[in-house]
């Protein structure tokens, strides 16, 4: 009965959404109906009154709007110009150079920032544009950015990996350890993404950059100074423990905004851009957020999810269609519903089968957290997707990135596939801390 | 009847586990089957929006912690301004329990918010958690540590250290890369936030412990719809609940904790005498303080006085404690003669 | 009706301007409270309280309008290449409908809390000290009511001037 309204609940997002309904708008309304049906109008008002708040005052979530004025900063003040003008200078021999170094900066980034959204979102304002520059279909360059920025929570620090941690009661620096092999794993199979996407199609990823001949060399490589400056203040102060990776973003704006300063290249014009955009992501994503955990706590609440994560635990499965059927219950999940909230309602039916099974939980946190970030980036819900909608509205609609993602996440699918068949993968870096 | 019940915590916290699940296996014991309930994960209420869930019926019974709600519930957050006092978990979950049902200002500031408190529960003393070793007060002088109240940060102050403010989940990254240099906190939470692998020293110290707890908050229409016969069986289940939960809490759960973190090769430093002594001086100092603080903060003119009825519980039920050597299921049986046998549950909470 | 736009577009950009504070203040105040708390280990109190309460509630809720009014808000595309000048005219009166009701109802249900929480004088504790959180529920409300007010007059005077936010501010 109230499984049913689960379902009616998604077939009516299915629905708002294909009406042009904004996704954030859409998000709230049917949680709303589906629990005023389900238990009366109290309860819904009160999902209603309480969700926007409580999601938003969160000290986690800081870091996005300041890992975002970072990223725009650097963008419109060209400090990371320099950086991809070296990228293509020295690698325009390689096919692909521009996304595969984009790609990298994912990875590069990731080891600063635990979340796999603010990551998206800084890379998408400086690395898109460059890229769509370079003859890349935008269709390719945001679904590449937007796949590229789930690196965010598999290369540490990623609260995803913490809260698998303590939830599973499993070392959180193994899961770590983990994820840096995956995180680098998925790099390089997007890489070759690229490089395939080059070869079969380069009307969409041109071999070479298209403005490379152009670019002075020897001023492209001295121009990447003020990056690495910035670079080196975010990453020393994180690891050296004077600001921990929520606050780095503050730093990392404030630095990328005395640096342009210095450089004398900050104008007031600049700086407004910056905010606005800032403002504008920040906003419509936070919305988009109080809608995703709403749509959360609702189909929590009708025990859909419950229903779905429960057929898991049915007779004895063997390995393989067991991880089967984990894949997919997460690709499933992770169609509508926000990370967190996916990995509170199948940890408590999962684990207790995985260590009945004698499944290691550290390789099960790197691929749990493998696979709720693909859910970032699958339709109909895909939270990077509608961050680079926002960072790079000028060049792709929703539809036209949720296409560019697609070979990314076949190639997604392919280290989920290795994950499995080969455990050691993920466990050989976490087996040498004992 | 199928009850809606939200622990606000995940599957492997106490608070779930061992009182939110024991709930869901006593309900029916004690009702004849009348009554039954249904888990409501903290991916649908979490602590944060506990009143709000309770007050709107998303849930019907949830795990209210006061603190986070000082203004709705000042006389319970006076509790928690006595949180360095405690020095066994079950003298302080049942003597909180006492004060809480028996106070009439406690009592008035639930029905203002429609709901009825049907119980308490502690955690087990809090011990310093840190990266560099603690023996001495002179140790502590400079030292960043996360403080989970104000109580805490009182403390922490008061021995030249800096209490800080940092998220549950940052303070594992905290503490690893020496943001801050440790907690105050109980050593259960080397398992429960894994800094079994960041932390390096622990030293036992007389430094309190957790019990500003609401365990089984029941919505007023709710209770208003049971019969006197169901009420009853609530109560008793919900009991029965509560000293499991601070069993688990206060005792299993830090045991299994320590060991963990011996394995782990974290070493157990014993306080110097000194600073132990200090401890204690500075906590019985801060009770006159906590009772100002309330007077000031909170508004409540006579919390001295009901803070001294607070503390005459304390060592009512330290004694009982004693003697059934915390022993849950003769805890249960003693907060059921002494403090719910005397309730009139169809009166109760009204 | 050209006078009614200008004033709309105004007073969006101010709303833009508390939003844009919000941010700047909470890059400042956090920077300030890393420094204290490296140099002289006294980090500024409450900051944790008011980035969440204050800062973010604000950036996040207060420039709703004027995201609305900028085209900010993320739809998914599937049918609008099906649909012609006519149609979509159409379509953006229904979703402006939708929207209406949704930010209204978000407005009238947030309002009540911030009105409860305004009598109880809700407050939290940031250690030591007493920190009022009551006045930022009322931000909730005011940025959801004045998007609501945004897509009504979107709804009865449709433009299709701005479909996507450009960029250059
Ligand atoms: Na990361
Ligand atoms: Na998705």
């Amino acid at each position: 009965m109230s499984v049913a309204t689960g379902f009616a609940g998604i077939i009516a997002l299915f629905l708002l959404l294909a009406l042009r309904v904004p996704v954030a708008l859409a998000l709230i309304a049917v949680p709303v109906l589906g629990i005023a049906w389900l238990l009366g109008w109290a309860p819904a008002i009160g999902l209603l009154s309480s969700t926007p708040f409580s999601f938003v005052a969160n000290w986690t979530l800081s870091a996005v709007p300041m890992f975002l004025l970072m990223g725009f900063l650097a963008f419109h003040t060209g400090l990371t110009g320099g950086l991809f003008d070296a990228a293509k200078a020295v690698l325009r021999r390689i096919p692909g150079a521009l996304a595969i170094s984009s790609i990298f900066a994912c990875s590069g980034f990731a080891a600063v920032c635990g979340s796999s959204l603010a990551t998206a979102a800084a890379m998408g304002r400086i690395a898109i544009p460059e890229m769509v520059k370079s003859g890349y279909s935008p269709s390719f360059a945001t679904g590449s950015i937007a796949a590229g920025g789930t690196i965010g929570a598999l290369i540490p620090p990623s609260i995803l990996m913490i809260v698998y941690g303590v939830f599973a009661e499993t070392s959180v620096i193994k899961v770590f350890v983990g994820g840096i092999t995956i995180g680098l794993l998925t790099a390089l199979a997007y890489s070759i993404v690229v490089l395939l996407t080059c070869w079969l199609r380069p009307d969409i990823a041109p071999p070479r950059p298209l403005d490379a001949e152009k670019i002075d060399r020897r001023r492209a490589i001295l121009d990447i100074w003020p990056v690495l400056l910035l670079m080196l203040v975010v990453f020393g102060g994180l690891f050296s423990g004077v600001f921990t990776a929520t606050e780095a973003g503050a730093v990392g704006a404030l630095g990328a905004i005395l640096i342009s300063l210095a450089m004398r290249r900050l104008t007031w014009d600049i700086f407004k851009t910056s905010m606005i955009e800032t403002l504008m992501t920040s906003s419509s994503l936070f919305i988009i957020g109080v809608g995703a955990s709403m749509f959360t706590r609702f189909l929590g609440l009708t025990g859909l999810t419950g229903f779905i994560s429960g057929a898991v635990s049915g007779a004895g499965l063997g390995y393989v269609e067991l991880m089967l059927i984990v894949v997919v219950l997460y690709l499933l999940l992770g169609m509508f519903m926000e990370p967190f909230g996916a990995m509170l309602v199948t940890l408590p039916v999962l684990l207790p089968i995985f260590k009945a099974q004698g499944i290691d939980l550290v390789w099960f946190g790197v691929l749990c957290v493998k696979l709720l970030e693909i859910g970032m980036i699958t339709p109909p819900v895909g939270l990077n997707v509608f961050v680079i909608r926002n960072v790079a509205s000028e060049y792709a609609t929703v539809v036209q990135i949720f296409k560019g993602v697609i070979p990314f996440l076949l190639a997604d699918l392919v280290i989920v596939a290795v994950m499995i068949s080969f455990p050691a993968i993920v466990l050989f870096l976490p087996s040498l801390m004992n | 009847r199928e009850l809606r019940i939200a622990p606000g915590a995940p599957p492997a916290h106490p608070s779930n586990s061992h009182l939110y699940q024991k709930m869901v296996e006593y309900l029916p014991e004690e009702s004849d089957g009348r009554l039954t309930a249904k888990v409501l994960g903290p991916e649908v209420v979490g602590l944060g929006q506990m009143k709000d869930a309770l007050q709107t019926q998303i849930a019907e019974v949830g795990n209210l912690l006061p603190l986070y709600f000082p203004a709705d519930l000042p006389m319970m957050a006076v509790t928690g301004q006595l949180s360095l006092i405690g020095t066994n978990s079950q003298a302080m979950g049942a003597a909180v329990t006492e004060f809480i049902v028996n106070c009439a200002p406690c009592q008035e500031e639930m029905k203002k918010l429609g709901f009825v408190f049907l119980g308490s529960g502690a955690s087990d003393v809090y011990e310093f958690m840190t990266t560099k070793p603690v023996r001495t007060a002179e140790d502590l002088k400079g030292l960043r540590l996360r403080s989970g109240g104000a109580p805490w940060a009182r403390l922490a102050e008061h021995f030249g250290a800096a209490p800080a403010q940092i998220s549950v989940l940052d303070q594992f990254e905290a503490i690893n890369s020496g943001t801050i240099d440790g907690t105050m906190a109980s050593v259960a939470d080397m398992l429960s936030f894994r800094l079994v692998e960041v932390v390096k020293y622990v030293t036992p110290a007389p430094l309190g412990l957790y019990h500003s707890t609401s365990n089984f908050t029941v919505a007023k229409p709710t209770w208003d719809s049971l019969s006197a016969e169901d009420r009853a069986a609530m109560v008793r289940a919900a009991n029965r609940a509560n000293a499991d939960f601070t069993n688990r809490w206060g005792r299993d759960m830090p045991e299994e904790a320590e060991a963990a973190a011996r394995e782990a090769g974290i070493e157990f430093i014993e306080a110097d005498p000194s600073l132990i002594q200090a401890i204690e001086d500075f906590v019985q100092a801060d009770i006159k303080t906590a009772g100002e603080f309330s007077r000031e903060q909170f508004g409540i003119s006579d919390a001295p006085e009901q803070i001294q009825q607070f503390l005459g519980l304390v060592e009512k039920w330290q004694a009982i404690a004693a003697e059934v050597d915390s022993d849950p299921e003769a805890m249960a049986e003693r907060v059921y003669e002494e403090v719910w046998s005397k309730v009139d549950v169809s009166t109760y909470g009204g | 009706m050209r006078l009614l736009y200008r004033l709309q577009d105004g007073f969006l950009a101010l709303l833009a301007l508390i939003g844009a504070l919000a941010i700047v203040a909470l890059m400042i105040h956090v920077v300030t409270d890393v420094a204290l708390r490296n140099t002289t280990n006294t980090p500024i109190p409450a900051t944790y309280e008011i980035v969440t309460n204050y800062y973010m509630i604000a950036l996040a809720f207060v420039p709703l309008a004027w995201v609305e009014r900028r085209g900010g808000m993320v739809q998914v595309e599937v049918i609008e290449p099906l649909l012609n000048a006519r149609a979509l005219l159409w379509s953006d009166r229904l979703v402006a409908l939708v929207s209406t009701i949704v930010y209204g109802a978000l407005t009238w249900v947030t309002w009540l809390t911030a009105l409860k929480n305004f009598e109880t004088g809700v407050f939290v504790m940031a250690q030591n000290l007493a920190f009022p959180t009551w006045p930022a529920y009322f931000l909730v409300p005011l940025g959801f009511g004045l998007a609501a007010l945004t897509t009504f007059i979107r709804m009865i005077l449709p433009r299709r001037d701005t479909g996507h936010p450009e960029i250059a501010g």
